[in-house]
């Protein structure tokens, strides 16, 4: 898969709702002139096989990222292509609709992924046992508590994919504690079928776990790429108050370029300068 | 879910230069095709989310027209002192069609805003949202126009007659005529939000114009004949007339009443396929 200088922008007079009133009014202005760039000379290359993380703060444009992946948002500049069927689970549970029961919920997120009824039907079993949701199933989801819900966005995302290609958008975290270890495992295993996966994540503390390579996003651009352990590293070093620097010795987080002994690809960026501010040499 | 082969994105505008008008169309319609588990479980969901929200459900899809039946039949005889033979059948045959239209209308419209959360995590062809909306109402009119002959069998027996054996290919005419129209409303109302309220004035003024309380004889005495004469040749207008031909005056439709929106609906289908396929990729920009 590549991902060739891919930039996204927002128009952002486009993010109000339009009325009648305000397309005629935006009809006669001329375009905006400084759009908002949410991604911006995004270039990168995931082999086949490869886990790739896509790491950074919040709004740093990962979703957006996910979402130009998976061909939800056409990219105003630059192009991505893909080999292989993609599958996303940008987030869990969506569409599901409170007034239908679990099943039909469940059958409707099947039908949207492009499965036929039989296929759904021949699923739906082993859906309802990895959520724990029992004769729960025929009752309908607003019955629910959102436990329930959630375990059972989980497992009909997960159980209905066979995926060549898997996008992960903040996945973990749903149900309780055994649950969670049950979808880590799950996702574990997603991981280890498909050919490639992209998880986008802002808890860089499981991505070690998964990822053979991550990049760090901020404010649309790509900061800094390489080993999943290094980038993680330099991501916690860098979102730490009071500021600290990076604990490796070579190249301290601050250089712009390739470092020969963390492996972390710095890119010259006005990010990476507000890291290297006062605060010690503390290791984190 | 984008295809089992590969796909190349390229910076938005640049995919579908290359394809003329019935390429795009046929793009969109084979689409629709491949994607068919999908609209029919979303016309399933629909009907069954219906049902579940409201005590009577789909009871009130019927039980309108009906009412409006009463109000209209009491408003021209008592109060105008109009004389119609059998005025509320009269009027409910060309109700409960109109039922029909405006609720594909407003519902078809609101497709692709009212599945926003959908529309943005999943990336399945969005031609199945409209199409869907409209097939669920297909389901409702069909139902409807099966409690207007059992109402007719009870209160105007004489009325009945084999004609009504036309009634679904009314109905089908009825949704050819109107799948491009939802179409684009569908994918216009993602860019212009409150247009939907809009419409909803120009239906109610749409009823007043179309033959729904009157029939195309009231009007012969009242308007002069050249306007009478292109009136007729309105689709929604002989669409109506031919519904009260079958249930009112126990006669077969005329062919206009099938021909004209049927007509109508293929003639703008390709040019809906096409606009579609060109703005669905700002879709998930714009909500």
């Amino acid at each position: 898969m590549r991902i060739q200088q891919v930039g996204v922008a927002f128009d952002l007079r486009l993010k109000h709702e339009r009325s009648v009133a305000s397309t005629i009014a935006n009809a006669l202005r001329r375009p905006s002139p400084n759009p908002f760039w949410a991604l911006r000379d995004i270039d990168i290359t995931v082999r086949e096989g490869d886990c790739l993380a896509i790491i950074g703060p919040n709004g740093a444009g990962k979703s957006t990222l996910l979402q130009v992946i998976a061909g939800l948002l056409l990219p105003d500049v630059g192009s991505v292509s893909v080999r292989g069927r993609i599958s996303s689970l940008l987030n869990l549970g969506v569409g599901f609709d409170p007034r239908l029961t679990g099943r039909e919920n469940v059958q409707l997120m099947g039908a949207l992924m492009g499965l036929d009824r039989r296929a759904v039907a021949g699923r739906i079993g082993e859906v309802v046992e990895f959520a724990e949701i029992g004769e729960f199933i025929d009752a309908p989801l607003r019955t629910y508590s959102s436990g329930m819900r959630a375990r059972l966005g989980f497992s009909a995302a997960t159980s209905m994919v066979d995926p060549r290609v898997l996008l992960l958008d903040e996945v973990m975290g749903t149900g309780d504690a055994s649950f969670r270890e049950k979808s880590r495992q799950r996702v574990m295993s997603l991981v280890e079928g498909a050919h490639t996966v992209i998880l986008a994540t802002h808890d860089t503390a499981w991505i070690s776990e998964f990822a053979s390579y991550a990049v760090l996003l901020d404010h649309g651009r790509v900061v800094a790429e390489g080993a999943p352990g290094a980038v993680g590293t330099f991501h916690r070093a860098r979102t730490v108050r009071p500021p600290r620097r990076y604990a490796c010795e070579t190249c301290e987080g601050t250089v712009p370029g390739t470092c020969p002994t963390c492996g972390l690809t710095l890119h010259s960026d006005d990010g990476v300068a507000t890291f290297d501010a006062p605060g010690g040499r503390s290791v984190p | 879910m984008a295809g089992t082969g590969g796909i190349t994105l390229t910076a938005a505008g640049s995919r579908e230069r290359r394809e003329g008008l019935f390429g795009a169309a046929g793009t969109v319609l084979l689409e629709l095709v491949g994607w068919r588990h999908l609209a029919l479980q979303l016309v399933r969901a629909e009907l069954t989310r219906e049902n579940a929200r409201l005590v009577l459900g789909s009871i009130w899809w019927i039980a309108d027209p009906l009412l409006q039946m009463l109000v209209y039949t009491l408003l021209v005889s008592v109060i105008f002192q109009r004389t119609i033979v059998d005025y509320p059948l009269f009027v409910l045959a060309a109700l409960i069609p109109w039922k029909g239209l405006a609720t594909s209308i407003s519902s078809g419209g609101t497709a692709v805003i009212g599945n926003e959360r959908i529309v943005r995590q999943l990336p399945f062809p969005r031609i199945v949202l409209p199409a869907a909306r409209l097939l669920a109402q297909f389901w409702r009119l069909g139902v409807a126009l099966v409690v207007l002959v059992v109402l007719m069998a009870i209160l105007w027996p004489a009325r009945l007659s084999p004609a009504i054996a036309w009634l679904p290919v009314l109905g089908a005419a009825q949704m050819v005529m109107l799948l491009p129209f939802v179409i684009i409303l569908s994918a216009a109302t993602v860019f212009v939000r409150d247009l939907s309220h809009l419409i909803g004035h120009l239906m109610r003024l749409a009823m007043y114009l179309s033959p729904v309380l009157y029939g195309f004889d009231q009007l012969a005495g009242r308007l002069p004949d050249s306007l009478v004469a292109i009136y007729r040749l309105s689709p929604l207008a002989a669409l109506l007339e031919g519904y009260r031909d079958v249930a009112y005056r126990a006669t077969a439709p005329g062919p206009d009443a099938i021909l004209l929106p049927i007509g109508i609906g293929l003639i703008a289908l390709p040019f809906a396929l096409a606009w579609f396929r060109r703005v669905e990729p700002g879709f998930v920009r714009a909500l």
